[in-house]
């Protein structure tokens, strides 16, 4: 195999994303992301139950049983995943970039150029609003699957990040 | 419409009035209506048609409510083509249209993206183009027009085009180039290449949509009240009649496939003439459907070109230029030319990387996972597809038949098949950069590359499943306007330098990605 190097730029010197400091959500995000999940599981077990109870008339124990075991060990695996998960999902941005890295299991870490930002906005859910957090979405013109939505900031930090965005859009622009 | 005509000739700033469509635009809109309708209730009419309750002569519930959906289809066409007005204002293109509800929709010339013309087969009757407008950005749209006059339809580019260019000069210049130029013919099909080319095409897509198709029409039968099962049931005769009669189904198939493949691309891409202006491509092709697309070079995001086995003996390789666009991916507006020899292909990337941008470049070979990790995975699910009947019938413990060890054989030869093209796979698997752009090259029988330039780049992943972070090795994830590209299976340590470096690339570069 060739050795890797190229002798049109110092190899040595490109800057790396390894000697970021990347910095975490806010911690209220978590209890946001337990939140939801927990209304998700109820939203699950209240309708197996209601599936149980009118569809099942033969209440058969073991079926049920083992119907709410599977959703408990979904759901602690969800727990997990989200506490773990959470320590992991975190954001930087750099003079010409915004990198966000996520997952536990399945890790992704993704960057985009200022660049290639077309525009970006911040949205709220009605349980991040009680927190007073936000989400930032940048969007690219590579479709949605380039998209990058980084949640858990503050409101107001989202919204400096998003300002930040488009001063630096506009100032490309203009070279 | 002769009218208009004279309007135009007698003054240049022609298209300040609202004016409707050719008077054709009438019989399109209609026919573009009714063809709407019957792809959604065609179901509806097949079982009607088989039921044997469709008539025109003693008509049915059925049948009127077909014909009142007609008429009412037809009469809304003939309203909106009245309703349907276009005019320009102060760099402006704007339209006023709807039945029901009027909309007037303003687009700004400096948005407009291409102006393309079409012709299918009622255009060409009455001597008229539809016109696609398409227009840049994530939230636009596109506007089509069903029928214009020729010149009228030349004149309103021209304007618009011209109008574009005062405004804004660098890009649109060049868009005004390879719209209007002819340009200089470049690759050309003729029709004994094009049955070729037709014949090379992957038959077991046609296979299957053919296989689909009669799955389709079956069920719609059967739901008709017709049991096809019933006349099949004198079929079931001896074992080699089965296996005479699956053979003769088997080549019947294979012939129709063929069939239908030799048809499709000779229609789509009838009389293709590939055109070549300084800073841009033109394709027009069609024989029913005549369609010309225009592709500037800025536009041009990912290359790719490919062939089959089949491809691979006559040397023809399908080219594909995917464009930018305003509609997420979609296929109308990527350039697919089909049997291209490697030196065409060396010269249409002549015309795109003039500076000798491939020159160079260095070749890596993927992670020897990438070969071992889907052997493993293939293997456990095929031995699992063994084990679990087995397992299962021992524990129902009646009588323990091996039939399932019958399955070991076939299972096991696919094994090795899969084993044997994942070898091949993996040594043609490479990737390579230089400081311009990234490729990489695949195949399993035939041959696949795609191309990216390094500025085209949206953004950059990098993914790793927990399987990938144990032997340290990670996904590349490239996404550009045109579609996403991973280079799978690289070391870890490569992959970040590929992310760096890629970053660097494009935060660097002054060109534009568009």
């Amino acid at each position: 195999m060739n050795p890797f190097n190229n002798p049109q730029i110092d190899v040595l010197n490109l800057p790396s994303f390894e000697s970021l400091d990347f910095i975490p959500l806010e911690t209220s995000y978590r209890t946001v992301i337990l939140a939801k999940s927990i209304l998700f599981w109820i939203v699950v077990v209240v309708g197996a139950a209601c599936f149980l109870y009118f569809k099942e008339p033969t209440q058969n124990e073991f079926i049920i049983k083992s119907m709410f075991g599977l959703i408990l060990f979904l759901f602690i695996i969800r727990f997990i995943s989200i506490l773990i998960g959470f320590k992991l999902k975190s954001y930087s941005v750099r003079e010409h970039d915004i990198q966000y890295k996520t997952g536990w299991l399945w890790r992704s870490h993704t960057i985009i150029p200022f660049k290639r930002i077309q525009h970006s906005e911040v949205s709220q859910g009605p349980i991040e609003r009680l927190f007073n957090l936000g989400r930032l979405r940048v969007f690219t013109a590579g479709g949605s699957s380039s998209d990058l939505v980084i949640p858990g900031l503050t409101h107001e930090h989202a919204n400096r990040l998003k300002m930040l965005i488009t001063s630096r859009i506009s100032s490309n622009e203009e070279e | 419409m002769k009218k208009n005509d004279s309007i135009f000739r007698s003054s240049d700033s022609n298209f300040n009035e609202p004016q409707r469509q050719s008077n054709y635009a009438i019989v399109l809109i209609i026919y573009n209506r009714v063809k709407g309708l019957i792809n959604r209730i065609w179901p509806l009419l097949l079982i009607g048609l088989f039921s044997g309750n469709f008539s025109l002569s003693s008509p049915d519930k059925f049948t009127l409510i077909f014909l009142g959906l007609t008429f009412i289809t037809g009469v809304s066409g003939i309203i909106a083509y009245y309703r349907y007005f276009f005019w320009i204002e102060d760099n402006h293109l704007i339209i006023k249209k709807g039945v029901f509800s009027k909309s007037v929709s303003q687009i700004p010339f400096d948005r407009i993206q291409t102006v393309d013309f079409e012709q299918n087969i009622i255009h060409q009757l009455f001597d008229v183009v539809g016109l696609k407008i398409e227009t840049a950005g994530s939230t636009s749209t596109e506007i089509k027009m069903s029928a214009l006059d020729k010149t009228i339809a030349q004149q309103l580019r021209d304007h618009i085009l011209s109008q574009k260019l005062s405004t804004n000069t660098d890009v649109n210049e060049d868009l005004q180039q390879v719209t209007q130029m002819a340009g200089e013919e470049i690759y050309r099909i003729k029709f004994d290449k094009l049955l070729k080319i037709g014949f090379t095409e992957n038959h077991l897509r046609s296979f299957f949509v053919i296989l689909f198709f009669l799955y389709w029409i079956f069920e719609n039968i059967k739901e008709a009240g017709l049991n096809l099962e019933e006349y099949g049931g004198a079929m079931y005769k001896s074992v080699i009649q089965n296996i005479l009669n699956i053979g003769a189904i088997v080549t019947l198939f294979i012939i129709i496939s063929i069939l239908v493949s030799v048809t499709r691309v000779s229609l789509k891409h009838f009389d293709l003439r590939l055109l070549r202006n300084y800073n841009g491509f033109k394709l027009i092709q069609g024989l029913f459907n005549k369609k010309e697309i225009a592709a500037l070079d800025s536009k041009i995001q990912l290359i790719e070109w490919s062939k089959n086995l089949l491809q691979r003996i006559l040397g023809f390789h399908t080219l594909v230029l995917k464009q930018a666009s305003s509609v997420e991916l979609s296929a109308a507006k990527s350039i697919q030319v089909p049997g291209v020899s490697f030196a065409d292909i060396i010269q249409i990337k002549n015309y795109l990387f003039p500076n000798r941008a491939e020159e160079s470049i260095h070749y890596y070979k993927l992670n020897k996972q990438f070969l071992y990790r889907p052997i493993f995975l293939f293997s456990i699910l095929i031995l699992l597809a063994i084990a679990v009947p087995l397992g299962v019938e021992s524990y129902m413990g009646s009588n323990f038949s091996f039939n399932s060890y019958k399955a070991f054989i076939p299972f096991s030869l696919l094994i090795l098949f899969f084993i044997a093209t994942r070898i091949k796979k993996y040594h043609k698997a490479s990737y390579g950069l230089n400081d311009k752009m990234t490729l990489m090259k695949g195949g399993v029988f035939g041959f696949s590359e795609w191309l990216i330039m390094h500025h085209k780049i949206q953004s950059l992943s990098i993914r790793q499943s927990p399987f990938m972070r144990r032997k340290g090795i990670a996904n590349l994830i490239i996404n550009t306007a045109s579609g996403t590209r991973v280079i799978p299976y690289i070391e870890i340590d490569r992959a970040h330098y590929l992310f760096d470096y890629l970053t660097y690339k494009i935060e660097t570069s002054d060109e534009k990605w568009m």
